[in-house]
């Protein structure tokens, strides 16, 4: 150790002070004089309170006194993206069906018939010009194959099932089986030879009509864009 | 029969002992109090540090802050936790430098200082207004020196402590004690009251 500090030392010994050496006597002199000034000070004691304080804490070692600190918390972001995406998925998947129900629904909601009516009347013509069109043999003729059949009326379907004398040998259908078939649940207006008897009807009445043929040359020009065009009569009708 | 600093610490720790705790502060309130009244110079924030120390002590004792490593040093480790108090308020009291409670503190110091040892009323006096000459001497120390100084004088640390707690060597520490004492001499004999020192 240095001799620098053998006065200090001399009067603050502990430990690790190291044997006494020669030390410059006037100066620990002079140091022992503050010294001896600085234990003179009388020791300062904290306030009753402060005390109290200390004791209070140490019986309540975790609610009194400054809350320790909290520890880290995990990370949520982890927790969060696999979260917002299974939300995100799932509410894109319930649009994606909603959408899907929507656009399904109106059709699910028709008659079988309404969903099929290019087979119900494949080569028909527009069923509000045959009912309108004032044809001259209407009487011989039978009525015009309905573009839209409704299944629901039992008399309908009796009709149907009478005006079929030509294909009875194929399928005997009466008025009576048909009632039948309507109590059983209702008719399967999809079924494959029904639309094809209902064909070879709509081709028999064609060939039966080929003499009340409209005179297409007699006919009144058409506007270009008019769809919604008045009825024209048959050149044999007309009264010029 | 005298029980060692650290048994007292164990049985607190270990057993829940309030008689114990009580005993180490009780012990060691006059080191802790001194010097953060050294550091500080009022009484109030002395008081608020003393005791913030020794909530900081109890979190750590009872695992909730920090921990705490029985080397049979504990009053060096609750005097670091009261430096640290410290200098955190001196640092705080330099950012607002219009809070000053000097007044209040020199109402209260003097009868909270007064021994009652049953002296004659001349000599407590004296010896009061030695305290007090001392006490302005040592406040106008440098930061430096008045640490060392007031962390041997009044909390009894060895210079080794010392040396580890603020960080610097021994010679190092020494030589801050040295100057300490030296330039206390010279600011007392300065100082018109000298001669209540001689005395």
């Amino acid at each position: 150790m240095d001799d620098t500090f053998s006065s200090v030392w001399a009067l603050y010994p502990d430990e690790d002070a190291p044997p006494r050496s020669g030390a410059d006597l006037r100066e620990q002199e002079a140091l022992a004089e503050v010294k001896r000034a600085l234990d003179a000070r009388p020791r300062l004691r904290p306030s009753r309170a402060a005390l109290d304080a200390v004791f209070l804490a140490a019986e309540k070692p975790r609610s009194a006194g400054p809350r320790a600190d909290r520890g880290p918390r995990p990370r949520m972001r982890n927790r969060r993206i696999p979260l917002y995406s299974l939300t995100g998925a799932a509410f894109a998947f319930l649009i994606a069906l909603s959408i899907g129900v929507w656009r399904l629904a109106p059709e699910a909601g028709l008659s079988p018939a309404a969903s099929t009516p290019h087979l119900a009347a494949p080569e028909a013509p527009p069923a509000a010009e045959l009912a309108a069109a004032p044809a001259p043999r209407a009487e011989q003729t039978a009525p015009a194959a309905p573009a839209r059949p409704q299944p629901a009326a039992p008399e309908a379907a009796a009709r149907l099932a009478a005006a079929r004398p030509a294909e009875a040998s194929v399928r005997p259908a009466t008025a009576e089986e048909a009632r039948q078939a309507l109590e059983a649940g209702g008719y399967d207006w999809d079924e494959a030879d029904e639309v094809y008897h209902l064909h070879r009807r709509v081709e028999l009445l064609e060939a039966r009509s080929a003499e009340a043929a409209w005179d297409e040359e007699d006919l009144m020009p058409a506007p270009p864009s008019g769809r919604n065009l008045p009825l024209v009569q048959p050149a044999s009708m007309r009264q010029f | 029969m005298h029980q060692t600093d650290e048994e007292l610490v164990a049985q607190y720790v270990e057993r829940g002992d309030q008689r114990a705790f009580r005993v180490l502060v009780e012990r060691h309130q006059e080191r802790l109090f001194g010097y953060l009244m050294g550091m500080v110079r009022d009484r109030e924030v002395a008081n608020d540090l003393f005791q913030e120390t020794f909530f900081r002590v109890i979190s750590a004792l009872n695992n909730q802050r920090g921990g705490y490593e029985m080397q049979g040093r504990w009053l060096a480790w609750t005097m670091r936790i009261a430096r640290n108090a410290a200098l955190d308020h001196l640092r705080s009291r330099k950012k607002w430098v219009d809070v000053d409670g000097r007044a209040a503190e020199d109402d209260a110091s003097f009868w909270d200082a007064l021994p009652d040892d049953g002296v004659a009323a001349d000599e407590q006096i004296h010896r009061l207004e030695q305290s007090e000459l001392l006490d302005a001497c040592i406040e106008r120390l440098p930061p430096e020196q008045r640490e060392v100084l007031l962390m041997r004088q009044e909390a009894e640390l060895t210079f080794r402590e010392i040396a580890e707690l603020t960080d610097c060597s021994i010679n190092t520490a020494l030589g801050r004690m040295r100057y300490a004492l030296l330039n206390l001499r010279r600011m007392m004999q300065a100082s018109p009251r000298k001669a209540l020192v001689e005395a």
